[in-house]
């Protein structure tokens, strides 16, 4: 699993029930501090449902979004698992060092 | 708004149209209309057009992927072969009929993967085109050693054709077992258009269709 595919699963986990393409976005943005395009995200959300590890339905349709409707997304288990795993060998790979990254060199940084 | 004009608006829907994959793009673009409402009228209409650019690359990243998995992957597989076939054709027997052939069935098999939106059984497409050249490769040996009136008159030319059909009508038989959306779409497709009557169809009795309706 990707490292943007990760911050969009982290992204529909954090907005729970209320997980549709703008607010996943918005997740990304405010909690991730990542910019990105709201077709990214929506290009990813396609793809990990086409994996299985997300699943949709079709919300109502609504006005104020010119008659338009959301669809909402829900981690499943394959999904959670997959997550799981990357962030697990994230921090295997953590553990143990000290990366020294607190210093002035690193500032400013957005990797 | 001019009638069949281009304004911007009609202008953003064909892009919207073109960018976005259709399964997702009544929800993106309420997504956006939502976003930009937020923005007030004219900033939310800049944002609309900005959000849609810097969306282009990754929305067309992603629709170019699903064309070359689900229907240019085919061709491709299709003319690969084809080459190599024709090529063969050329060097065993000159004939311009044997390459033609060649070619029509190279086009409807490439016709079939193109129109079918469904993931297009490659593994089926590969077996029919190979059986074909096998079949091809077969008649024109025969026809640069022998005379045409011996081969249409020996009996293994027969025998040919007749393991060939059995090949065919096998290897379809099969195809509409494993992939029964594909193959429906499949035979929609040569019942619309004709296409796939050539090389499949007319070895499959239409009795057998009757049966599995029944």
């Amino acid at each position: 699993m990707g490292d943007f595919e990760q911050l969009v699963m982290l992204a529909v986990l954090h907005a729970g029930r209320n997980a549709y393409g703008a607010r996943i976005w918005k997740e990304i943005q405010d909690r991730g501090g990542r910019s990105s395009s709201m077709g990214a995200v929506y290009t990813t959300l396609a793809r990990l449902e086409e994996k299985g590890y997300l699943s949709s339905r079709v919300g109502e349709v609504d006005p104020e979004r010119g008659g338009r409707p959301r669809r909402y997304y829900e981690v499943e288990s394959p999904g959670g698992a997959a997550l799981r795993e990357a962030l697990a060998a994230t921090d295997r790979m953590r553990r143990g060092l000290d990366l020294g990254l607190a210093g002035p060199e690193w500032a400013g940084g957005t990797a | 708004m001019t009638r069949g004009g281009w304004t911007p608006g009609a202008v953003l829907r064909g892009l919207a149209k073109l960018l976005v994959p259709a399964r997702l793009r009544e929800e993106f673009l309420g997504d956006l209309i939502e976003e930009a409402r937020k923005r007030g009228p004219v900033p939310g209409r800049l944002w609309f057009v900005a959000q849609l650019a810097v969306s282009a690359p990754a929305l067309l990243r992603y629709r170019l992927s699903r064309v070359v998995h689900r229907r240019t992957g085919g061709v491709v597989m299709g003319l690969v072969i084809a080459l190599v076939w024709i090529g063969a054709d050329l060097v065993l027997a000159p004939r311009a009929f044997w390459v033609s052939m060649s070619l029509l069935v190279v086009l409807m098999n490439g016709l079939a993967a193109f129109f079918i939106r469904e993931r297009t059984p490659f593994q089926l497409l590969a077996a029919v085109t190979l059986l074909s050249a096998v079949e091809a490769l077969v008649a024109a040996g025969f026809f640069l050693f022998f005379e045409p009136a011996r081969v249409l008159a020996s009996p293994v030319t027969w025998t040919i054709a007749a393991g060939s059909f059995l090949l065919y009508l096998t290897v379809w038989l099969w195809s509409r077992r494993a992939h029964p959306e594909a193959w429906e779409r499949w035979r929609q497709v040569a019942e619309d258009t004709g296409v796939l009557g050539f090389i499949a169809f007319r070895h499959i009795p239409r009795d057998l269709d009757r049966e599995s309706a029944a």
